[in-house]
């Protein structure tokens, strides 16, 4: 029949071919780091292939906040071998995918992991929205596989390769190491962080607070942390804060009071189970004020400096914020500090700052 | 089972139209039922097998029931008995999986105090069987339906393609065909007719439902969890929405449509083009057309139709849509949804009459008014519809009238220059948010809502090989069985393999 032989060629030969071509060029270095492919620059895909690929024994999660730190800094401050592998936007469910296949697939000896309030009252679920998430990748599952090697994103990523090879474009093998690291990339302090900060995401608005039930907080901190955390007796955790900026959490709490309890109530839950387990050190920067209060640090509200994020890491590793029996007194002292922050005045002078 | 999934495309649907036809040709055809039944049960429990218990059993039952109702030489009080017990048992066991948290939440209102029920679990496809069902029992009580034999009542009920989610087929409709089908050999026509069918539904699906799907659940989120949002946002919302579900259940239609066609089946049509719909009478003529047609000929007809006057009629028609809104979820969004689209048939029947009266109708302003307001009133339908709760719909339409503020992306301010300071003085605000970046979604979804209501639908555009059991609309458009449609449509349908790499459900599977 005139229809239905080419129908079936196109799609066996379609399928054969896909099959194929992501087989033998592997586009996310996920089965082998030897690829004519370059690094993905999405992390949530590039990661996977990093865990199965590259030999660690320390990894570090997080947000976009972890990704200016040095791999050389970590590994001599803690003496370990680690990997970078923290998530701009990274849901907890997503930072508790990415530890659980690290911990899967080479057993690290420790866990650094850069918990912001913010992913503590994310759906138990919640994954990046838009594209979906791979978590075929995030399973050794065999089966799932399919879904990479059958999949028109990464069939056009292994076309492109063929293309960069045919056309003898060069690869950088090692840019996997430093491709998250965004310090470099932007002015910190007064006043290109608030031109940033507007550019971008502009200030917190009251509209776009949320009212968030306390089951489902609780509900994603022992899922996505608590339960490796527990899961794991022999493994280090170093869990700590993020320095957020004073002024964006004094912004957060005026202006989004339901989302700003939400954190509160998500932290008051979690630092009294993590305190209470021999494998973990939790540390609070989020009322740092040396750190939070100088907005020269930031290069918006929330990311900061590479200079604050190695000093961030050497305080770590010194113990100097070391979350105490008297956690929730500073807490409720802190919260209460933030009602009384001109933030608004703050944040004008430091748009109208000029050097 | 979903449609869009691997292994239904790759092996359970090539496996079993393989399997029919080799035991077609070389066994019997009663053994190709048998194994379509078989299929179909496979292809049910997958989801959960321990409802293919009562799917057995409802089967088993309404059948002997039906069997003993088409004997007329018992009383007609006793089979008028019969009759009213079958269909409360049918309902009463819809009622039990699908509305007894409902009531006893009411209750548990009522009374102020807490009642705890456990949770129940929904059958799959239950509302969709449980309606068959009810109008075969109806029909042998009223003499219309035949002894079709026990292997074809089951597959009538189970047959895969409509088990799930429909289109809510007619045993009229569908037993002579059964019948017919015993003497067909393999047409190659059914094949390719079916394949493209299946693959513009997967197409539908997959690519243009879960990509809106992406625009829009993130905000109906937003409002689920208390939050506000603005002029754009919310219509953002709506207008996805309105699409998602749009090209979510008209995509399952075409692929059981073409899914039931690779077996020589042709299903009833379950959509025409609804957003081209001059009014909410014709959207109902276009929407879900076999639940319409269910709801018409058992629901309204047994409540009095039109045979008692004006008021009983509007009123009859009320009751109806309301319990059509029930039909789809135990909530009282899906109440108001209902009864929104009761108010708006009522009125759009008293209009009528009056627009005859003034002879307006023919009018190009008229009929552009018709299509724009029809639309809209459908999009704050779906609103109540796709809420969570009455509260979010509320907050949502709030969003679409402007109450919520207007707000564009800061990158505007720079862009408009001299119009983005004009518009500040009137109250437009410029700040970033999370899911509206930039007017890019709001004019994709404009221009999907344009295609919907100007081109030609799947049905029309195979036309010329009766895809569906209604005679469709000629369109100038038409796909032709032959070597480049061939290689297009395994071109689309490879496509669409590749992108289904984040399998998701159907919206209507939760009816």
């Amino acid at each position: 029949m005139t229809f239905f032989r080419p129908f079936l060629i196109t799609l066996f030969v379609g399928c054969i071919f896909v099959l194929s071509i992501n087989t033998i060029i592997d586009p996310l270095r996920f089965f082998s780091d030897i690829s004519i492919a370059k690094y993905e620059p999405q992390t949530r895909y590039r990661y996977p292939g990093i865990i199965r690929n590259k030999d660690f024994d320390a990894v570090v999660v997080g947000t976009s906040m972890a990704q200016n730190f040095i791999k050389e800094d970590i590994d001599n401050l803690f003496q370990v071998d680690s990997l970078l592998l923290a998530i701009a936007g990274g849901s907890l469910r997503e930072q508790s995918l990415m530890v659980q296949l690290a911990l899967s697939t080479k057993k690290p000896k420790t866990i650094i992991w850069e918990i912001y309030d913010g992913a503590l009252v994310n759906g138990v679920n919640e994954v990046r929205k838009g594209a979906g998430f791979p978590f075929y990748m995030y399973d050794e599952d065999l089966f799932n596989d399919i879904f990479y090697l059958f999949n028109f994103s990464n069939t056009v990523a292994s076309i492109e390769a063929v293309g960069d090879f045919i056309i003898g474009r060069d690869i950088d093998n090692d840019d996997w190491k430093t491709m998250d690291f965004h310090s470099g990339k932007f002015k910190h302090g007064c006043p290109e962080l608030m031109q940033s900060q507007l550019r971008k995401g502009g200030l917190l608005s009251e509209k776009k607070d949320l009212q968030i039930p306390a089951t489902d907080i609780r509900l994603n901190i022992d899922r996505n942390l608590l339960s490796i955390v527990r899961g794991h007796p022999d493994i280090e955790f170093v869990v700590f804060s993020p320095p957020v900026s004073y002024a964006f959490q004094a912004m957060l709490k005026k202006r989004q009071p339901g989302k700003f309890a939400a954190m509160t109530l998500a932290k008051d839950y979690l630092y009294p189970q993590l305190l209470g387990l021999p494998n973990v050190s939790l540390h609070e920067y989020f009322s740092e004020h040396t750190m939070v209060k100088d907005l020269e640090n930031y290069r918006d509200l929330m990311h900061f400096s590479a200079e604050l994020s190695h000093e961030l890491l050497v305080s770590i590793q010194q113990e100097k914020r070391k979350v105490l029996g008297n956690w929730h007194e500073n807490l409720l002292k802190h919260n209460d500090e933030l009602s009384n922050y001109p933030f608004e005045r703050v944040l004008s002078d430091c748009l109208s700052y000029s050097p | 089972m979903l449609f869009n999934s691997y292994i239904f495309i790759l092996l359970f649907l090539p496996l079993t139209v393989i399997a029919f036809y080799w035991l077609k040709k070389y066994g019997s055809y009663t053994l190709s039922i048998v194994l379509l039944v078989f299929a179909s049960f496979a292809f049910y429990s997958w989801w959960n097998p321990a409802y293919l218990l009562l799917i057995l059993g409802s089967i088993m039952c309404n059948y002997a029931l039906g069997t003993v109702l088409t004997n007329h030489d018992i009383f007609q009080a006793k089979r008028r008995w019969l009759l009213a017990l079958g269909v409360s048992c049918n309902l009463l066991v819809l009622c039990y999986y699908k509305y007894l948290l409902f009531f006893v939440g009411i209750i548990s209102t009522l009374v102020d105090k807490p009642v705890s029920v456990e949770e129940i679990i929904l059958p799959l496809a239950i509302s969709f069987f449980t309606f068959q069902q009810i109008a075969y029992l109806v029909d042998a009580y009223r003499g219309e339906s035949k002894h079709y034999g026990f292997l074809n009542y089951c597959l009538f009920v189970t047959f895969f393609p409509q088990l799930i989610a429909g289109p809510i087929v007619h045993h009229k409709e569908m037993m002579p065909q059964f019948v017919k089908n015993r003497n067909q050999s393999l047409a190659l026509q059914n094949i390719a007719i079916g394949s493209i069918i299946f693959t513009i539904g997967l197409f539908k699906k997959v690519i243009i439902a879960d990509s809106v799907a992406e625009i829009s659940t993130p905000l109906f989120t937003v409002v689920d969890q208390g939050g506000e949002l603005t002029l754009i946002e919310a219509w953002l919302a709506a207008l996805s929405y309105t699409l998602q579900l749009y090209f979510d259940f008209s995509g399952y239609a075409d692929m059981a449509v073409g899914a039931a066609r690779l077996f020589g089946i042709t299903l009833p049509a379950n959509f025409d083009s609804p957003y081209k719909s001059a009014s909410i009478i014709d959207f109902w003529r276009r929407w879900h057309i076999t639940l319409s047609r269910f709801l018409r000929d058992y629901l309204y007809i047994a409540l009095g139709g039109n045979r008692h006057g004006e008021i009983r009629r509007f009123q009859n028609l009320f009751i109806t849509m309301l319990l059509g809104g029930l039909w789809h979820g135990a909530g009282w969004t899906f109440v108001v949804w209902g009864a929104l689209h009761g108010f708006y048939l009522v009125v759009n029947h008293l209009w009528r009459k009056l627009a005859k009266e003034w002879q307006i109708v023919n009018a190009r302003i008229y009929r552009f008014a018709s299509h724009f307001l029809t639309l809209i009133c459908v999009i704050i339908g779906w609103v109540f519809f796709r809420a969570e709760t009455l509260t979010g719909a509320v907050s949502i339409l709030k969003g679409m009238v402007g109450l919520n503020g207007i707000v564009f992306p800061s990158k505007y301010l720079g862009r408009w220059g001299e119009n983005a300071v004009w518009m500040q003085d009137w109250g437009v605000q410029f700040y970033d948010m999370n899911f509206f970046t930039s007017l890019g979604d709001l004019w994709l979804l404009i221009a999907l809502i344009v295609v919907t209501m100007t081109f030609p639908n799947t049905y029309q555009l195979l036309f010329k090989y009766k895809p569906v059991l209604e005679p469709v609309g000629e369109s100038r458009w038409v796909i032709p069985l032959e070597k480049t449609s061939g290689i297009v449509c395994g071109l689309v349908l490879l496509y669409c393999l590749l992108s289904m790499n984040k399998t998701s459900e159907f919206l209507y599977f939760q009816f």
